[in-house]
C-alpha cells in the first residue's frame, strides 16, 4: 500500500513508518506525502472507527513534540517548511479523528462508499421542527439536548458496528453519517442558544 | 550560535530579556527595564550631530526642548491602512499626523520646519524600537545579537503580525518566532510556578497593556501550554483611559484639542499618563503641565477617574466571556486568573477581572515584565535551549474567502491550533477559463464588508480545458507565527503548477499578481485571447449574479429601475456575443453601476434575514466555486 518514497535530502527509503517526521538515515525533517491518512499521521497501525479520546489527545500532543517548527528553528529553509506541513497534517489527523462526523466520513470515503444518503421526507420535516424548537425561547434546552445526544450516539454505535465489524450495508452506513450530520446542527443550535455566563 | 533575546513590543513601553545560565532576566540599563515605545524627529539638525531621531526616553526628553515630531503609541496602527489608522488615531485627536500618501499602509507626518514633510510608516517606527533594543542587548551581553522571539498580542491578525516581521526584519533581527503576549506571559509564569511544584492546571492570562486587550485561556501541563482560546480587541487599553482623562483636563480648562499646537497635545498626553499611573497607590493626585508656556494645575480622585473610564471598562467583559465560551468553560473550571500588563495595575481593572471570572486574579508576577521573559525563554528554546517546553498556540480569528455575493466561507475557524492548513477545490465555469480571483479576509463576520482583507489575489496559467474540468486545489498554511500562505496546484492535468504567494498589507494587487504572473509561465497563451475569455467569465458571473437577485428580491426594485437593469443586462448578453473586450467592458460596467443600489438593498435585506434566522447555514448556502 505504501509506495517507496524516499528522503528528498539523502534518498534513503522511507522504510516500514508510513509517514516518518525525520528521516531514518540523515535525520531530516521529512515532507507530508498528498492526502496522508489522519491515522498514519498520529501512529495507528488499524483504522478503526472506534478511538479511545484520551489515547487519541496523548498520541497528538505526542507527536506535536517531535514534530512543532519549534524543535526546528535552526535547521534549513526547507526542512522548517516541512516542519510546518508536519505539525499542520498532525493538527488535521487529530481534527478529523476527534470528529465522529469526520472520522466516519474519511473512513467510508476510502472504503469507496457513500458518505452521504437523502434522508426520508419525515426525518427533515422532524430536524425542521427541532431546529424552530431550539430557538424559541420556551424549549427545555435541557431535555431536548439529552434526547439529541441519545440519538446522536444511538446512531454512532451503527457507524461503529458498520465500519469495524462490517455488519451494515454501505447505504446504511451512509444514512447514519447523515443522520449524524443533522443531530449535531440541532445540538450546535442549542448551545448557541444558551444563555452566556 | 549567537545569544537569542525576548523582545515584548509595547504599545507605550517595550523591553528585552534574555537567559543566563538557564534564567531569564530582563536587560535593563537603570532600574527601570521599560522603554517608551516613542520616537523624536527633531525639525532641524546638524548631520554631524549623528542620528537624526531619538528612540525611547531620549526621545520623550527631546521633544520636551527641541521642536520636532514625537510619534507615540504607534503600535495601535501598525499593519493598518491610513483609513482605519485615522479612525484610531481620531479618539485621542492625534489623526492630523498622519498623511495619505499611501491608502493602504498608514504613514506619519514628519515636518522639517520649513513646510516640507517627509513620512514614516509604523512599521519603521517599530524598527527603529526594536533597533534600540538590539542595541541594549549587545551592550549588556557584549557580543552582536541577531535572533529574536518578538511578541505580539494574540488577537493581531495577520497583516499586523506581518508588519511586525518586517519591523524585525527592518531592525536588523532574524525573527525566530512571533508569539503571542498572553501565552508568553504564561510561560514566564507558569515555569516559574513549575518550580514550585504547583504549575498544573488551567489559567485564564487576563493582559491589559496599553493600547490592545488579551484574553487567552490556556493549559499547562508538565512543560505543555496548550492555548484552548483566545478573544481580544486590538484597539482597547490604558491609552483609552489616557485619552479619556485628556478629554477632562481639556474641558476642566476650556481647551479645544484642534487649537492646541502638536507638541502640546503630546505633553497633554504624558501628564495624563502620569496622573493615572499616581491614581494606582493614591485616592487623589495633581498635575501641572505647560501649554504654550503656560502652566496648568489639575486634581483628579481615584473615583472620578473610575467614573471616566467606565465606558472603556465595560468593553472588557465581552471578550473574556468569549474566550470562556470556546473553550467551553466556567469560571469555576479555572485554577487561576494572571494579570499581565500594566494597565492591569488600575483598581478598577483588578476588581473588574476579580468579578468576570469570580476569584482574585493572582499578582505575584510583575506584569510588566512577564511578557518578555516569556518571550526570551522561547527565544532560548528556538536557539537548542530546554526540549521539553512546547507551546501550542491558536489563530485568534477565523480565515475565509469570499463567494459569490460577498458572503465569507471559512475554511480555518477561530481558535485551530497553528500552524494548520485547509484545502479548498476551485473549478472553473467557463470553456478554456485560465484565471481566476480569490479574495481571502479574516474575521467572525459573515459577510466581506464586516472582516479584515488580507488580500486579493488571481490564480492564472490554469490550462485552457473545458467548463469544470480545470480543478484547482488551494491550499491556506497558517505557521506558527500566524502568518499565511497560499499555494495552487492544478489537478487535473498531470503537470500540475504550483503557485505561491503571500497577500499582505504592504503589497498592492499589482504587486502580488506581478509576482505571480513571474511564478507561471504564459509563453504560449495568447494573452488577448485569455483577457477576452477572463473578461467573459467575470460578465457571466455578473449576470447570474444579477438575475438571482431580481428573482429572489423583486420587491427591492422600482419598476423604471427593473426597465434599467433588464435593458443593461440584455446590452451585456449581446456584447458577449461579439469578441470585442472593450466592448464587453463597457457593456458589464453599465450593469455593474445601475445595479450598486440595487445590490446594497439586497445587502441590508439578508443581513436582516441572517439575523432574524441566527442559523446562517440555513439561509445562505456556501457556493465553494468561484
Amino acid at each position: 500500500m505504501t509506495q517507496n518514497i524516499r528522503c528528498w535530502s539523502c534518498e534513503t527509503e522511507w522504510g516500514d513508518d508510513p509517514q516518518p517526521i525525520v528521516c531514518r538515515s540523515c535525520k531530516k525533517v521529512q515532507k507530508i506525502r498528498p492526502g496522508v491518512n489522519p491515522y498514519w499521521v498520529l501512529g495507528y497501525a488499524e483504522t478503526p472507527y472506534s478511538l479511545d479520546p484520551e489515547e487519541l489527545e496523548s498520541r497528538w500532543i505526542k507527536r506535536s513534540r517531535k514534530c512543532h517548527p519549534d524543535r526546528f528553528a535552526t535547521r534549513e529553509a526547507q526542512e522548517r517548511r516541512h516542519a510546518v506541513e508536519q505539525m499542520a497534517a498532525t493538527n488535521d489527523a487529530y481534527k478529523i479523528l476527534q470528529s465522529d462526523i469526520a472520522r466516519g466520513a474519511y473512513l467510508l470515503e476510502q472504503k469507496e462508499w457513500p458518505t452521504e444518503a437523502f434522508p426520508p421526507e419525515s426525518f427533515l420535516v422532524e430536524m425542521m421542527e427541532a431546529q424552530e424548537e431550539a430557538h424559541e425561547p420556551s424549549c427545555d434546552r435541557k431535555e431536548m439536548r439529552k434526547r439529541f445526544e441519545a440519538r446522536f450516539s444511538a446512531d454512532r454505535e451503527v457507524l461503529m458496528h458498520a465500519l469495524d465489524s462490517g455488519g451494515l450495508a454501505p447505504e446504511e452506513a451512509a444514512a447514519a453519517l447523515t443522520r449524524l450530520r443533522y443531530y449535531r446542527r440541532v445540538l450546535d443550535a442549542l448551545s448557541e442558544q444558551t444563555p452566556e455566563i | 550560535m549567537s545569544k537569542s533575546i525576548g523582545i515584548d513590543l509595547g504599545t507605550t513601553y517595550s523591553l528585552v530579556a534574555t537567559v543566563q545560565d538557564g534564567e531569564a532576566q530582563i536587560l535593563k540599563d537603570n532600574a527601570d527595564g521599560r522603554i517608551p515605545s516613542a520616537l523624536f524627529v527633531a525639525e532641524q539638525y546638524e548631520a554631524s550631530q549623528g542620528a537624526p531621531y531619538a528612540v525611547g526616553r531620549a526621545a520623550l526628553a527631546k521633544a520636551k526642548i527641541e521642536p520636532g515630531t514625537l510619534l507615540l503609541s504607534t503600535k495601535r496602527v501598525i499593519g493598518k491602512g491610513y483609513e482605519s489608522a485615522h479612525r484610531i488615531l481620531a479618539q485621542s485627536n492625534r489623526e492630523g499626523q498622519l498623511l495619505n500618501r499611501d491608502s493602504r499602509l498608514a504613514q506619519f507626518r514628519i515636518s522639517d520646519g520649513s513646510g516640507g514633510d517627509d513620512v514614516v510608516s509604523a512599521v519603521e517606527v517599530a524598527a527603529a524600537v526594536l533597533k534600540h533594543l538590539k542595541e541594549r542587548a549587545e551592550d549588556h551581553l557584549g557580543e552582536p545579537v541577531e535572533h529574536a522571539v518578538i511578541t505580539v498580542p494574540a488577537y493581531f491578525d495577520e497583516t499586523q503580525r506581518q508588519a511586525t516581521r518586517d519591523a524585525g526584519r527592518l531592525a536588523g533581527l532574524n525573527v525566530m518566532r512571533l508569539l503571542a503576549e498572553p501565552t508568553a506571559a504564561a510561560v514566564a509564569y507558569g515555569l516559574d510556578r513549575e518550580a514550585e511544584q504547583r504549575g498544573k492546571g488551567t489559567y485564564v492570562v487576563f493582559d491589559l497593556g496599553g493600547g490592545t486587550f488579551d484574553v487567552s485561556v490556556l493549559d499547562f501541563d508538565n512543560g505543555l501550554f496548550r492555548v484552548k482560546a483566545t478573544c481580544g480587541d486590538t484597539a482597547l487599553g490604558g491609552d483609552d483611559f489616557d485619552d479619556a482623562v485628556v478629554s477632562w483636563m481639556l474641558a476642566e480648562k476650556n481647551l479645544s484639542a484642534s487649537e492646541l499646537r502638536e507638541a502640546d497635545r503630546s505633553q497633554l498626553i504624558l501628564g495624563a499618563r502620569r496622573l493615572k499611573e499616581e491614581l494606582t497607590p493614591r485616592a487623589e493626585a495633581e498635575i501641572q503641565v505647560a501649554l504654550s508656556g503656560k502652566k496648568y494645575d489639575w486634581s483628579l480622585t481615584r473615583g472620578a477617574f473610575e467614573g471616566l473610564i467606565r465606558p472603556i471598562l465595560e468593553r472588557l467583559a465581552e471578550p473574556c466571556a468569549k474566550a470562556l465560551s470556546d473553550a467551553q468553560l466556567k469560571p469555576s473550571d479555572l485554577d487561576g486568573v494572571i494579570l499581565v500588563g500594566g494597565s492591569t495595575r488600575v483598581p478598577a481593572v483588578r476588581q473588574l477581572a476579580k468579578t468576570i471570572f469570580d476569584r482574585d486574579p493572582l499578582v505575584d508576577a510583575h506584569p510588566d515584565e512577564v511578557v518578555a521573559l516569556g518571550a526570551s525563554l522561547q527565544a532560548d528554546l528556538l536557539n537548542g535551549g530546554d526540549q521539553d517546553l512546547l507551546l501550542l498556540d491558536v489563530t485568534p480569528l477565523s480565515l475565509g474567502i469570499e463567494t459569490m455575493g460577498g458572503v465569507v466561507d471559512k475554511l480555518i475557524p477561530r481558535n485551530s491550533t497553528i500552524p494548520c492548513k485547509a484545502t479548498h477545490t476551485f473549478t472553473t465555469y467557463m470553456d478554456n477559463q485560465t484565471a481566476m480571483d480569490i479574495h481571502v479576509v479574516q474575521g467572525e463576520r459573515e459577510t466581506v464588508a464586516n472582516v479584515k482583507s488580507l488580500g486579493r489575489f488571481k490564480l492564472t496559467g490554469i490550462p485552457p480545458l473545458a467548463a469544470g474540468l480545470a480543478r484547482v486545489a488551494v491550499e491556506f498554511t497558517l505557521d506558527a507565527d500566524g502568518l499565511l500562505t497560499v499555494t495552487a496546484q492544478e489537478e487535473s492535468t498531470g503537470t500540475a503548477q504550483s503557485i505561491e504567494i503571500k497577500p499582505s498589507y504592504g503589497l498592492t494587487d499589482e504587486e502580488v499578481e506581478a509576482m505571480l504572473m513571474a511564478s507561471i509561465d504564459n509563453a504560449e497563451a495568447d494573452v488577448e485571447a485569455r483577457l477576452l475569455i477572463d473578461t467573459k467569465v467575470e460578465a457571466e458571473r455578473l449576470l447570474s449574479v444579477v438575475h438571482k437577485a431580481i428573482s429572489e428580491h423583486p420587491e427591492l426594485l422600482g419598476a423604471e429601475e427593473t426597465q434599467i437593469i433588464q435593458k443593461a443586462m440584455q446590452d451585456l448578453s449581446e456584447a458577449m456575443k461579439a469578441e470585442d473586450r472593450s466592448v464587453l467592458t463597457k457593456a458589464k460596467e453599465a450593469l455593474d453601476k445601475c445595479t450598486v443600489d440595487f445590490a446594497g438593498r439586497r445587502m441590508d435585506a439578508s443581513m436582516a434575514e441572517v439575523l432574524k434566522n441566527k442559523n446562517v447555514n440555513e439561509v445562505v448556502s456556501p457556493e465553494a466555486e468561484s
